[in-house]
């Protein structure tokens, strides 16, 4: 188990940093989140997107 | 053999004309970095490129082009000696290397009254930071140059790490087909397959959507999905992510991901003269960037066709907001990046945005951890590991697993997420080749005790 093993790399961590790691591990067993993230979909190119390369 | 000092020589009439990118080449291998003093012309030069452009273009012009071309190569000074004993002697190599500063073809040239004109064609020149391969980081600075060019001249084999440049043919193509032209270099090196001319590619991509040029396909303003669609044709996979204005940090984050991965970058340009009116567009290829000394990319350099290789560009306000260090554009009030157009091994399914997406949940998760995105094969993964001496220690049950992954079988190309997590660097290895987010492997990666 996580944290269990007596690995210095981890002793350091606290309680709640070892929890953080145990919820991201437990989202990576899992699907991926598929919520839009208006951030990231800021950078989709807009299908309408068009450019001419004049110069 | 032709050799002359810069200094004494007309550089302008070597190079067949005064042209702008004449005069920036002329200020790049003079500049401290580079330090060139010496100019060898090779004449009767045949090259590849124009080869092609001939049969298929000039040979059937009533002007006269002449079939060959001229190369101009670049040196320093050479601490002792000249240049001509170095060429003439079987042991002149190792130091003509040392010297060695690149080289310029000067093709589809023609007479003029009073002397020569040409085109600047294929330039490999070295970048700021010498000659290595790969990224290389100097005082912040980080450079994409992923090609080496073998240079065979009067019997010595010369080698020259950069990424090679050309200035459009306006015969045959525009910016679009000179940024698809230097893009095809590191893809062709990492991917195999042909490389083409500039008259080659006008062809091919002004071939679809025929007629959306208004009727003529030479000299052709490819439209992006030209370019796009060309690239397709020719196998890549291609990742078109906005430059959005809100999402500057995301933005060059993208630039920093894909020029480490060695990745030609297009940038699609809008040059604006007044603010209402309508942009001329422009595309260029992103061949490296700067950081400051806070890590932050605060410019790029550039492969311009209008300008020459490895130009350098500021941000006034942002990553959209270019100015060229040079002056160049000068006649435009601004220059905006709109897009950035990536050409992709097709075997690397899962796109861009969702690996961002992940990283930025990975962070979120572990309290806002900084993060970056690396797109690396897997095999320079394993190198890296074992280079670095690192040890690896799973997430799950914090047992070291590094040969386990050295040993591990990944697919070429893989995403990396790689979290600063309480001062440990924490990677997320997820398998490209899928659409799903499938985490190959997930660990702690430290360095030697004595680094700690």
């Amino acid at each position: 188990m996580y944290g269990s093993v007596g690995c210095n790399t981890y002793g350091k961590l606290s309680k709640e940093d070892r929890d953080a790691l145990m919820s991201l591990l437990e989202y990576l067993d899992g699907p991926m989140d598929r919520n839009v993230d208006p951030d990231i979909e800021a950078l989709r190119l807009p299908d309408n997107y068009r450019k001419r390369y004049t110069i | 053999m032709e050799i002359y000092t810069i200094e004494d020589c007309n550089f302008y009439s070597v190079l067949c004309g005064e042209t702008d990118n004449a005069k920036y080449i002329l200020r790049y291998i003079r500049s401290k970095e580079i330090e060139a003093e010496f100019v060898v012309v090779e004449k009767n030069y045949i090259d590849r490129d124009f080869c092609v452009d001939y049969s298929k273009y000039y040979s059937s012009s009533h002007t006269k082009v002449s079939r060959t071309c001229r190369r101009i190569h670049f040196f320093k000074k050479p601490q002792s000696g000249n240049l001509e004993e170095l060429f003439k002697s079987p042991k002149g190599t190792e130091v003509l290397q040392e010297l060695y500063c690149g080289f310029t073809v000067i093709d589809g040239i023609y007479e003029v009254k009073g002397g020569l004109r040409g085109h600047i064609g294929r330039t490999v020149l070295p970048t700021y930071c010498g000659h290595k391969e790969g990224c290389e980081k100097r005082g912040g600075r980080s450079f994409f140059h992923a090609y080496v060019q073998k240079v065979s001249l009067f019997g010595h084999e010369l080698k020259l790490t950069s990424l090679p440049f050309t200035t459009k043919d306006e015969d045959v193509g525009m910016c679009a087909t000179a940024a698809l032209w230097v893009a095809q270099f590191p893809l062709v090196e990492r991917h195999g397959g042909n490389r083409f001319s500039q008259y080659e590619i006008t062809d091919a991509a002004s071939r679809i959507g025929l007629g959306m040029s208004g009727g003529r396909r030479f000299p052709a303003g490819l439209f992006d999905e030209q370019m796009t669609g060309y690239l397709y044709e020719k196998g890549y996979e291609v990742e078109s992510l906005k430059a959005d204005e809100t999402q500057k940090e995301l933005v060059s984050e993208a630039i920093k991901t894909f020029v480490n991965a060695k990745v030609p970058v297009i940038a699609s340009l809008s040059l604006y003269k007044a603010e209402y009116d309508e942009p001329d567009g422009h595309a260029v290829i992103i061949s490296g960037y700067s950081l400051d000394a806070n890590g932050k990319l605060d410019g790029v350099y550039v492969h311009d066709d209008n300008v020459g290789p490895y130009a350098r560009v500021k941000f006034e306000n942002g990553v959209n907001d270019w100015k060229y260090k040079g002056g160049e554009y000068e006649e435009y009030r601004s220059i905006k990046l709109d897009a950035l157009i990536v050409p992709l091994y097709p075997k690397i399914k899962l796109s861009y945005l969702p690996v961002l997406k992940e990283g930025k949940i990975y962070s979120k998760q572990l309290n806002n951890a900084p993060y970056e995105i690396m797109l690396i094969e897997g095999k320079d993964y394993k190198k890296e590991v074992l280079r670095e001496n690192y040890t690896l220690f799973n997430l799950e049950d914090g047992l070291d697993r590094t040969q386990a992954v050295k040993e591990m079988l990944l697919p070429r190309f893989i995403w990396v997420v790689r979290c600063t997590y309480k001062g440990y660097k924490l990677d997320f290895l997820l398998d490209s080749t899928s659409i799903e987010r499938r985490c190959i492997a997930s660990h702690c990666v430290m360095p030697p005790l004595s680094e700690k």
